[in-house]
């Protein structure tokens, strides 16, 4: 699946400017801290409003300023998988996982397929207190992807978790890419880690997308530095 | 002297006019929180202010005001009167709109500080798993504030159980229409010889407050098995 986006936006001390397309599944976004990454996620599933620009994903316009365009969040068909994981706490892991189901017309994802390949079905009846952050960590992914997103973004999937689970959760990744077919992006502050995932990389400083000798980048129309 | 059958109905008449005014209050006071806390608007402070007035203003004062509004001859209860022919002040409906009006603030309170607990990223994570926003405030929101707006109801109802100045003022003190416990206490303090009377009177309305505490912290135990303090899911 090829994702093409195109997006134009300002904040007060942000702003963001790239076009291009990406069908390797996977497109990574590293930058320090305070780069702007989780902004650019906010941005992109609606939970911020851009002062002005335009966010277009899939040639569908998400957000457009001049036009009073703004898709609410609940309907954009982007998941979000957040940092802290945001599992709810008054609902056991398989009442976590049914959540969006309610909400999805068609599913393109069984109930079933998904505790599967997360390996999730020993914890169905735990409670998200009870079970581990890399078990917390499947369950929002497999959370995100039950709601039958267009994009699943991840926000620093390998935050605070061991090189053992670290290898885990990549693999996990891997799977849900070339087995679901699903576009994600991901953001972390180690390069490495995003590395392991995808060639397709995007470098962020400052709240600007960059270009750096040292990697190459399959993705057009980037800020040069 | 006091008969079995007219304190049984005084207590029935405080339980009922408790629960009526809570039950009514309830609804309304989640509405009000989620307007003080979701929205910024023009006037929010006065509309918070107006909230809280019954909490600093004397209940006879309260009393006063309601039957200036909605008795026969006020702004509210005038125009009803003549329209309808329906009468508010001295009567049941007056001890509950008394007991509603003196126990909003408390209600809105205890609600407001159960929500305000509530980490705002896990509505919008709901959001962003396409729940519209009346179902994340009835599947997220509600049940994780639920043993606060339990708290507030046991608080209210106990405040409805215990109101006296602004009952007094705008309903009376009618026996089967507006004597509540606390009236009817008040009411045998000022014949002498009837203090045993009072004092069984006091019994029973600390019983049913007891009574209303024990079921609250029951319920809240319960309830907090099934959902920890909000947090403990980030690591």
């Amino acid at each position: 699946m090829k994702i093409q986006y195109d997006l134009q936006l300002k904040l007060r001390d942000f702003t963001l400017d790239i076009q291009g397309a990406w069908d390797t599944g996977t497109l990574g976004i590293y930058g320090p801290s305070g780069a702007g990454k989780s902004t650019f996620f906010n941005l992109l599933q609606g939970l911020l409003k851009p002062d002005q620009g335009l966010i277009r994903l899939n040639n569908r316009e998400l957000t457009r300023v001049d036009r009073g365009i703004y898709i609410p969040v609940q309907h954009r068909k982007i998941a979000l998988v957040f940092q802290n994981k945001l599992l709810f706490p008054h609902m056991n892991i398989r009442e976590n996982l049914q959540f969006p189901l309610a909400y999805v017309k068609s599913p393109r994802i069984e109930f079933n397929e998904v505790v599967d390949l997360l390996e999730l079905s020993e914890l169905l009846d735990s409670m998200p207190q009870d079970i581990s952050g890399g078990e917390q960590q499947r369950t929002a992914i497999g959370r995100a992807l039950l709601s039958s997103p267009e994009l699943l973004l991840l926000d620093e999937p390998f935050n605070g978790v061991d090189i053992t689970l670290r290898e885990k959760i990549l693999q996990y990744l891997k799977t849900l890419s070339t087995e679901l077919k699903i576009p994600m992006m991901v953001i972390s502050h180690e390069l490495s880690d995003l590395e392991a995932l995808t060639k397709d990389i995007l470098y962020m400083k400052r709240g600007k997308f960059l270009k750096t000798k040292a990697h190459r980048f399959s993705i057009p129309g980037c800020y040069p530095i | 002297m006091l008969n079995n059958q007219e304190i049984l109905q005084t207590v029935l008449l405080s339980i009922k006019i408790g629960l009526l005014a809570t039950l009514v209050n309830l609804p309304l006071a989640i509405l009000a929180v989620q307007g003080l806390l979701r929205r910024d608007y023009l006037g929010k402070s006065l509309v918070e202010g107006v909230i809280n007035l019954p909490l600093v203003l004397p209940p006879v004062t309260t009393g006063y005001l309601l039957l200036l509004l909605l008795g026969k001859k006020g702004f509210i209860g005038g125009w009803l009167f003549e329209r309808w022919g329906i009468s508010i002040a001295f009567s049941t409906m007056a001890a509950v709109i008394a007991g509603m009006v003196v126990s909003f603030p408390l209600m809105v309170r205890s609600i407001r500080v159960a929500i305000e607990m509530i980490d705002p990223a896990l509505e919008k994570a709901a959001l962003t798993l396409g729940a519209s926003k009346v179902s994340v405030f009835l599947r997220i929101t509600m049940p994780l504030a639920l043993p606060g707006i339990l708290s507030g109801v046991i608080v209210g109802f106990a405040r409805c159980l215990g109101e006296f100045g602004a009952t007094m003022t705008f309903a009376g003190n009618l026996q089967g229409e507006s004597r509540t416990i606390a009236l009817s206490v008040y009411s045998q303090l000022q014949i002498p010889g009837r203090e045993s009377q009072a004092a069984l009177l006091v019994i029973i309305s600390i019983v049913i407050s007891f009574g209303a505490m024990i079921t609250s912290s029951l319920l809240n135990k319960a309830l907090q098995k099934r959902s920890p303090k909000n947090g403990e899911n980030t690591i």
